[in-house]
């Protein structure tokens, strides 16, 4: 190949991902600017700056509960999924029963199957023991894609912790839960953290699960859901931008936490791989989030 | 039970009785796990199953088995056609985002020098805000009055506005696209990422054009990646029902939406759970066959 043709080809390429990252970026930018039109009607031109939308929105009792209801939600759901999830992940990680390999392939399904079927299945089951859809079946059903992430995260992070720390812990006489406490969990600690973070954002927008297992009152996005099949609001759009500011700056913090720790040194094997790979790949990780 | 299998045990020497035992403790250890397993993955399945299998009379369910629903569910012209309607949408947008996320990632791992981790995460980014806003923005665009007829027409190229942009089958497609581009970006991404450099290197010093090392050694190292980026693009898509109620009109309808019909307002939970059923049973055949072809040719390690 000529290097004018090369070169052709390279700035095609480039510009073919400027364009892709337009395509990513357009509408998120639209709905923002948006919500600061001052207008019913979502077409250009504008026709002025307002923050008339957000004051809506903080006039709105609805969307008040239903974004209180949410952050109940998301808090029960994200404690109960980080409780179960670091069970998980220990268990994997440490107890050796057979069938393993097909154990932790069965623990991550609710967070792999597409999310309707999640949803139904979980919504025949509390019909069928006589539970109706409100606050309960809401939070196990996020609990249910919730845990397995938080366990993946866990789990990598115990994969790089040194073996020798919880021995020489129990060496000195600590037992299982002293060295538990005292060694494995502050080591754990910071992901654990940043797995919350990560949850808690996953609940608070998540919408095919909810829809299906919700009772009279709606949690935030199923709310807003209920608006745009029925009519539309410019306030929608200011709702969008407050919860995507939010969950940016979530997700930033729990990136931040994961890729900040150092990886334990391990008796300095000479095929280490770089020391920023596992901070990478935990970033990358992260957005492992369920499928919608 | 082989030598290995005793070591983990840590009893060698240790009488029958107290080997059983510390299988039955650690067995009593993964109980967490077991009953995880045990109630939330097999007995709702189950219970799903069931269902698809019973019938609905005049609001109440009758328990007995009938394969009613499914010969119902397949002979439906209705459900027939939504059926091949859902599943070419959804393996069009996983085609089109898997050839929009392939050339990217490989651009950024190749080109993008220091930049590359910024770079690859803003392709991410999008997956962290709001579903509904990711799908609701391209009614903002698309409409009639939408924000890209305003540009055409303010630009001179159109008089009137398209109708056409919004509610199709092109605008499903695109929307789930647009939805599915950074789960498979990630896929190919973290796969290019982790080959070594000196492949390249050596390609190239061996006199390889960058069209053949990537032809040669690259596309084969990766295409498992690409493919199970395709794959959890297909899950995504073909089970979604929020775009195609926001962004499909008539045009546009998927199975998704007729399940939510039989739990909404036709009230059929047994009819809705066998076509639940039918878009599980397809997703796992295709999703088998697709994972016949990521076999790698190469593999490194």
């Amino acid at each position: 190949m000529t290097s004018v043709a090369s070169r052709a080809w390279s700035s095609l390429f480039v510009i073919g991902a400027a364009v892709v990252y337009v395509f990513l970026y357009a509408p998120l930018v639209v709905t923002a600017v948006f919500s600061f039109n001052n207008s019913d009607i979502q077409t250009l031109p504008f026709s002025g700056f307002t923050t008339v939308w957000y004051e809506d929105l903080a006039n709105d009792v609805q969307m008040r509960e239903a974004l209180l209801y949410s952050f109940k939600v998301a808090a029960l759901s994200v404690a109960l999924a980080a409780t179960l999830g670091t069970v998980l992940a220990l268990i994997l990680d440490r107890v050796a029963i057979r069938g393993k390999g097909v154990l932790s392939a069965a623990v991550v399904v609710p967070a792999v199957l597409p999310g309707m079927v999640l949803a139904l299945s979980l919504l025949m089951m509390f019909r069928y023991i006589g539970v109706s859809p409100g606050f309960t079946t809401i939070v196990v059903g996020h609990m249910s894609f919730i845990a397995p992430i938080v366990m993946f995260l866990i789990l990598s992070r115990l994969r790089q912790l040194d073996p020798s720390l919880e021995q020489a812990s129990m060496d000195c006489g600590a037992g299982r839960l002293r060295t538990f406490w005292h060694v494995t969990l502050p080591s754990i600690r910071v992901t654990v953290i940043a797995a919350c973070l990560l949850g808690f954002t996953l609940s608070f927008d998540e919408i095919t699960v909810t829809f299906f297992l919700s009772g009279v009152q709606p949690t935030l996005p199923v709310h807003v859901w209920t608006l745009l099949r029925f009519g539309f609001t410019p306030e929608v759009n200011a709702v969008f931008t407050l919860i995507a500011a939010v969950s940016l700056v979530l997700i930033v913090l729990a990136a931040v936490l994961l890729s900040g720790w150092r990886p334990h040194r391990r008796n300095a094997p000479t095929s280490a791989p770089p020391i920023e790979q596992p901070a990478q790949t935990n970033v990358l990780a992260l957005t492992y989030e369920r499928t919608p | 039970m082989s030598a290995a299998s005793e070591w983990s045990g840590g009893a060698i020497e240790e009488p029958l009785g107290e080997r059983a035992k510390a299988a039955g403790i650690r067995v009593g250890l993964a109980s967490p796990a077991l009953l995880w397993v045990l109630l939330i993955v097999l007995i709702p399945n189950a219970i799903m199953l069931l269902y698809s299998f019973w019938t609905n009379g005049l609001g109440t369910i009758i328990q007995e088995f009938t394969t009613k629903n499914y010969s119902q569910a397949l002979q439906s012209n209705v459900v027939r056609a939504l059926l091949q309607r859902t599943f070419l949408i959804a393996v069009a947008a996983s085609l089109i985002a898997t050839a929009i996320a392939y050339p990217l990632a490989y651009l950024i791992v190749r080109r993008a020098g220091r930049y590359k981790l910024p770079l690859a995460l803003l392709v991410v980014v999008p997956l962290w805000v709001s579903y509904l806003m990711r799908v609701f923005a391209w009614k903002i665009i698309l409409g009639e009055k939408g924000v890209l007829n305003g540009l055409l027409q303010q630009a001179g190229v159109i008089d009137h506005p398209i109708k056409a942009l919004l509610y199709s089958k092109v605008t499903v497609i695109l929307t789930l696209t647009y939805v599915a581009v950074p789960y498979v970006f990630l896929s190919i991404f973290t796969a290019l990422e982790r080959l070594p450099t000196a492949l390249y290197d050596a390609a190239g010093d061996c006199g390889a054009s960058e069209w053949s090392t990537f032809r040669d050694i690259i596309w084969p190292l990766s295409r498992p990646a690409a493919v199970i980026g395709f794959a959890i693009a297909f899950v995504i898509t073909f089970g979604d029902y929020v775009t195609p109620a926001l962004v499909g009109g008539l045009q546009g309808t998927m199975l998704g939406s007729i399940i939510l019909q039989e739990f909404g307002t036709a009230n059929n939970w047994p009819l809705g759970a066998a076509i639940a059923m039918v878009i599980l049973v397809v997703s796992f055949v295709f999703l088998g066959a697709v994972s016949l072809l990521a076999r790698t040719e190469a593999v490194i390690d």
